[in-house]
């Protein structure tokens, strides 16, 4: 902490500093900056996706294999999602981030605009939600997935430029614009990620000065908005369904009890050591309800026991760290903002998913960071791995 | 960045840290902490265990003939399995309907039977025409799902016979499974309900195939872990005589239709028709208390069952209209014997000493009774003259046996005075005033006799111990004192199978077959042996185990006794003043001895009984038949006997039953 400059002096040189690593970046890459880059950080990330392709297959081979389909299919497609994902990556990493803040009201105007559009008739609906869009070759584009890393980036850029006057009347416009894409993603409706998106905004929002009296407000209202969507009946029955229960697509009237027994059935099938991989009775049986995205982290559970689960988390756990360390040595505020973002995200997702699959939380459709099957989820994921990557290697420059 | 960031930032951190403890924590508990056994939850979530039922065994008559036997027929299902939309599936559920000729929703309901196995095609139908399996088969493409299978149900091959004694077969019930789960029964199963097919379940029904799977959520077979085979049911052997059955029952039918064409000539229904609205013949071998026949009639036809009964068809078997068909009134029915229980009252008076058989007893028609005197009568107050106890027997002298029960009745009397005082005289009253009791129950008269059928009738032979307790419950002190008296009226009636008195046709068949043989009482027997399973070939089937005669006690008669009662029964069917020599005159064969009974019955007409015993010196069968609200003993229940013996001897094609008009009384 101490090797941190004093605020007043870091804005002027960071400044020019910006206009000079512009300048060199237009031509070619700085490869020095690969020296910064946090091995950590990446290979936990990696780490997780590659054990989230073991627990797809481990998931899905057998319901596949009596259907009399290709075993690797999901694999397969969430492979593909990986590999566009470090692609965008490694895209991510050549711009610096700091050219991202000049384009955060443009990151907010795509993200509502892409909103609108999935609302429209360019969307398609699946199971009761108009999320998607549909691309060639079987592929789905879910933008509310991609609506947290445009999020981050608008907020982190409208905070950067308000730092240390987040007075009451910047905080309602802040709010205004947060609620826009928050309310088109539960127009789907997904009340599961407007919520993420939700806490994601209180997070950086309380990072970016906001005093303690204002965010205590903020808290209430949410909850207190929470509380009323839910009971009051703004919402349909099949919403608020979604959110107490996850609705399995397979099976009409199952109920939220038959998800989390299931669930819990299967992680505690697993013990100590696990059944091993592909020996879970209850996963290869396919009896966790949407097991392969939700509910993957039940694989894990029931096919490495309490030792897999154990060092899954850990390795978000690695994640969350090397975050949380990035917002801390940004070297701008900027920087800080974005990385708060990501963890908030992170944070929320990790501990709703996991929660929800050992009982503790309510089920909710939210998907578990690198592991879940789903494409947007995974290249989202990456995205904003690589935001914080991009920020903590270039945090000396 | 801003100064008081660094704090929220650490300040997140520790919130974080707090996050991951707690899910760390929740996985510790649920992985390695908790009592909950989520490995045995995990194991019954998967495992499943199908059962399919092992071929049942065949029931064969006395000569190895199949009366019950099992028929492959097809059998339409549809498997719940099959991957299709929710249109395809009306679409087959539509064309189903279409070609068996029932409605979609009935279809759909069959589909959705929550009693079928999850993992086993429905069966939507059974018992299919060949044209219509071929058509299904023909047209596989557009029946998805759809398949035609064979499977066996019961069969008749010489059609129904004895279906009050064979019972049927039908679906388990709650309360069947509640007592039969742990025999491995399972909801849809089939089990004997009635008759030998409910006394042989066990022998009849064979070992289940119990295939152990390992299913998925959708329930689907991924694996199998234990196919125990089938073992199949063995086969009985009856003592039935299948054509010796079939004339019982055909001359049951007769006799029955004959009796609705007589005019009930007594007093109280003088212009009405008998409407032997029920019977039952009964056919004994007395050398072993085999049960060669038993008839019920009304009957029902067991191929309803066999191919599953409608709801509507089970109510109409139970409705009074059709006079409970089910009811087997061999075995459930109770009726006053009438004047074939005159047998036992000879026997009970000279096992005591007090039928002298040679004296002469004057019978003028009627006879006076107790203080004050009640007048008791022959039928028609018929004088029958100067009788001994033989041909008392023969022309059925109410008025003797009356004179009999009075007298036992003084000893009775005699009993309940002195029994404060001299031990040895209040023992021998008490056994000559209850010697007809006494008698009765050594002839099985007071119980089940054990035959092994469903809901056995026990009768009822009464005594003062009965009377109190069939009066327990008058409030009236005065009325229960009074009515829970022995009197002499209620000896008299006894003496001649009247009164309180009720018998089922077993329990007679039985009780005279144990004083045709000498006096072993016979507990009587469905069955000889239990045999492997039939190849259907025509090779002997081994015996597994011999069901060998019971005997059930002896009751003392003397060779002499029996001798001279055997005299008097014989002089009933070939003497020409014997009550049932008109029904017996030409039958051919060897002589039938018997006992003509004509019962009163309180609101209903006369039951007619008869019981007879061939031949009288080694006898072989005794048959008794027993027609409700058919009139005299003599009009009809002697020819239906008369006939059944036709058939014992060989005549398959006797006349029909004659019933006669009741010109001679009793």
């Amino acid at each position: 902490m101490a090797t941190i400059p004093q605020t007043g002096s870091r804005l002027s040189r960071s400044a020019a500093d910006t206009g000079r690593a512009l300048r060199t970046r237009r031509s070619y890459f700085d490869m020095s900056l690969l020296r910064d880059l946090d091995p950590l950080l990446i290979g936990a990330t990696l780490a997780i996706a590659a054990l989230g392709l073991l627990m797809i297959y481990s998931s899905t081979r057998e319901r596949l294999r009596l259907e009399g389909v290709d075993e690797l299919y999901f694999v397969k497609r969430q492979g593909i999602a990986i590999v566009v994902g470090l692609v965008l990556m490694t895209l991510l990493l050549a711009i610096d981030y700091r050219k991202l803040r000049d384009y955060s009201a443009f990151a907010y105007v795509v993200t509502v605009v892409g909103l609108l559009a999935v609302l429209s008739p360019l969307g398609s609906n699946a199971r009761g939600s108009q999320a998607w869009f549909q691309l060639p070759g079987g592929f789905q584009l879910q933008p509310s997935e991609l609506v947290k890393f445009g999020i981050i980036i608008a907020l982190a850029g409208y905070a950067n430029e308000h730092r240390g006057e987040m007075n009451p009347w910047r905080l309602t416009v802040t709010i205004a614009l947060a609620a826009v894409p928050i309310g088109l993603v539960m127009l789907q409706p997904d009340f599961g990620t407007a919520m993420t998106l939700g806490l994601v905004v209180i997070t950086m929002l309380a990072v970016a000065g906001v005093s303690v009296r204002h965010l205590v407000v903020l808290a209430l209202l949410g909850v207190t908005f929470v509380i009323a969507v839910v009971n009051v009946g703004l919402l349909q029955q099949y919403q608020v369904d979604r959110l107490t229960s996850f609705v399995n697509q397979g099976a009409d009237a199952r109920n939220t009890t038959y998800n989390t027994d299931q669930s819990k059935n299967a992680i505690g099938n697993g013990g100590v050591t696990g059944r091993g991989f592909g020996n879970g009775s209850q996963t290869a049986g396919g009896f966790v309800p949407e097991q392969h995205t939700d509910f993957i982290f039940t694989a894990v559970g029931e096919e490495f026991g309490f030792l897999g689960g154990a060092v899954l988390l850990a390795l978000f756990a690695i994640v969350v760290w090397r975050t949380w360390r990035a917002a801390l040595f940004a070297r701008d505020f900027f920087g800080t903002l974005v990385c708060v973002g990501v963890l908030a995200m992170f944070v929320f997702q990790i501990f709703e998913n996991m929660g929800m699959t050992m009982g503790i939380m309510p089920v909710t459709g939210i998907p578990l960071p690198f592991m879940s099957y789903g494409g947007s989820s995974t290249i989202a994921g990456f995205a904003c791995v690589a935001l914080v990557a991009n920020v903590s290697m270039r945090r000396f420059r | 960045m801003i100064e008081g960031s660094r704090t929220r930032l650490t300040v997140i951190g520790v919130i974080v840290m707090f996050l991951f403890s707690a899910l760390f924590a929740r996985l510790w508990f649920l992985q390695v902490a908790s009592d909950t056994n989520y490995a045995a939850a995990a194991t019954s979530n998967r495992t499943r265990i199908v059962y399919e039922p092992a071929l049942r065994g065949r029931i064969l008559d006395r000569n190895g003939k199949p009366i019950v036997d099992n028929e492959p027929v097809d059998m339409v299902t549809f498997d719940r399995h099959k991957q299709m939309t929710g249109a395809e599936h009306k679409l087959v559920v539509a064309r189903l309907a279409g070609v068996l000729g029932v409605t979609a929703p009935e279809i759909q309901k069959r589909i959705d039977d929550p009693r079928a196995s999850p993992f086993a095609p429905v069966p939507i139908a059974t018992g299919i025409p060949p044209d219509v399996r071929t058509y299904l088969e023909e047209r596989e493409i557009d029946f998805p799902g759809v398949k035609v299978e064979r499977t066996a149900v019961r069969a008749y091959p010489d059609g129904p016979v004895a279906a009050n004694l064979i019972g049927y077969v039908s679906e388990i019930n709650a309360d069947e499974l509640k007592t039969r789960e742990k025999d491995g029964y399972r909801q849809g199963d089939l089990i004997g309900k009635d008759g030998v097919e409910q006394t042989f379940e066990d022998v009849l029904r064979g070992t289940p195939r119990e295939l152990k799977v390992e299913v998925d959520s959708q329930g689907r077979i991924v694996r199998t872990i234990v196919d125990r085979k089938a073992v199949a049911g063995k086969d009985v052997k009856l003592t039935l005589d299948v054509d010796i059955q079939r004339m019982a029952e055909q001359s049951l039918a007769q006799g029955m239709d004959g009796a609705r064409g007589l005019r009930d000539q007594t007093e109280k229904q003088r212009f009405a028709s008998y409407r032997a609205g029920a019977g039952a013949v009964v056919v004994l071998d007395p050398n072993d208390g085999s049960v060669v026949a038993m008839a019920s009639n009304p009957t029902y036809d067991p191929r309803q069952f066999a191919a599953g009964i409608t709801p509507e068809e089970f109510q109409q078997l139970n409705r009074p209209e059709s006079n409970f068909p089910l009811v087997n009134r061999a075995t459930q029915g109770l009726y006053a014997p009438g004047s074939t229980f005159k047998l036992f009252t000879a026997i009970a008076g000279l096992q005591t000493g007090q039928i002298d058989p040679n004296a002469g007893f004057y019978d003028q028609g009627c006879l006076n009774i107790g203080d004050p005197p009640e007048q008791r009568c022959n039928a028609g107050k018929t004088p029958h003259g100067t009788v001994n106890l033989p041909a008392a027997l023969t022309v059925s002298s109410d008025t003797y046996f009356y004179n009999v029960g009075r007298e036992m009745w003084q000893h009775y009397n005699a009993w309940t005075k002195v029994k404060n005082g001299d031990k040895a005289t209040a023992d021998d009253e008490i056994g000559k005033g209850y010697a007809i009791q006494d008698t009765a129950k050594t002839y099985g008269f007071d119980r089940p006799t054990g035959v092994g059928l469903r809901d056995e009738a026990g009768g009822r032979v009464p005594d003062q111990l009965w009377k109190e307790r069939f009066n327990q419950n008058e409030p009236d002190p005065r009325q229960k004192r009074e009515r829970s008296l022995w009197l002499p009226g209620d000896n008299v009636s006894l003496a001649v199978g009247q009164g309180d008195l009720l018998v089922t046709p077993l329990q007679l068949a039985s009780g005279y077959a144990a004083f045709a043989n000498g006096g072993t009482l016979f507990t009587p027997r469905l069955a000889s042996a239990v045999l492997e399973p039939g190849t259907g070939l025509d090779q002997p089937q081994p015996a597994i185990r011999d069901l060998p005669p019971q005997p059930a006690g002896t009751t003392g008669l003397t060779p002499q006794n029996r001798q001279i009662i055997m005299d008097g029964l014989v002089g009933a069917t070939t003497s020409d003043n014997g009550t049932a020599y008109a029904a017996f005159r030409g039958i051919g064969g060897p002589t039938v001895a018997g006992k003509t009974g004509t019962a009163q019955s309180t609101g209903k007409q006369d039951t007619s009984l008869f019981v007879g015993i061939s031949p009288p010196d080694q006898p072989q069968y005794v048959v008794a038949a027993v027609i409700e609200e058919g009139g005299f003993g003599a009009s009809v229940a002697a020819p239906v006997v008369a006939r059944v013996f036709e058939g014992i001897n060989g005549n398959a094609n006797a006349a029909a039953v004659q019933v006669r008009a009741p010109d001679i009384q009793d």
